[in-house]
């Protein structure tokens, strides 16, 4: 019994991932896989209020989510 | 980004626990007056001295002007992992907002849980 509850387990899982199509597109991207640790960066920032007198670093925001949003330009629609 | 705006408080909990960080190499002055200009919620970060190199850290690509290949969306966890990748964000389909939402709420503390 024990082991077909660690197979449903692991049948879970692999329903509960990524659609083929995501992942096919991933791979093609390049980009880091799921479950990967987070290459750290420092760089200027800035909010509404002003620029941000420290680099903003990604492990500053441990133990929050953080989402990335690469984008090409300023003042650009979307 | 203006979509962003306009999804910021049911996507990213009014930014309790969820962060926002908009990148792209525009310098940094020019990122905090567009920030300042649409009142946007959220921090930018400037990876212009990199010339893109932050979206390479991630593993894209640029094309020949430095620029990111694509509108990427990374989403990382609050333990410091990969949560999530969207290759191609299609920032004005609410559908694209419906599967940035689900990695988030898979991996963010219920912000109620907190007193």
């Amino acid at each position: 019994m024990r082991r077909l509850h660690a197979l449903a387990l692991v049948t879970g899982l692999i329903a509960m991932g990524l659609p083929a199509e995501g992942r096919a597109q991933e791979a093609a991207s390049g980009l880091l896989a799921v479950g990967e640790p987070a290459p750290d960066f420092a760089l200027p920032g800035a909010t509404r209020y002003g620029l941000l007198a420290e680099p903003l670093r990604l492990s500053d925001y441990r133990g929050e989510t953080v989402v990335l949003a690469f984008f090409y330009r300023v003042r650009t629609p979307g | 980004m203006t979509a962003y705006r306009d999804q910021y408080a049911s996507l990213f909990n009014e930014g309790r626990n969820v962060v926002l960080i908009g990148i792209s190499n525009d310098p940094v002055e020019e990122l905090g007056s567009w920030l300042k200009d649409a009142d946007f919620p959220f921090v930018f970060a400037s990876d212009a001295a990199n010339e893109g190199a932050t979206y390479t850290l991630f593993g894209g690509k640029r094309r020949d002007n430095n620029m990111v290949e694509n509108r990427s969306v990374i989403v990382v966890g609050p333990d410091g992992n990969i949560a999530g990748v969207i290759p191609q964000f299609r920032q004005v389909d609410p559908q694209a907002y419906e599967e940035l939402a689900e990695i988030i709420d898979r991996v963010t503390p219920d912000p109620e849980g907190e007193g």
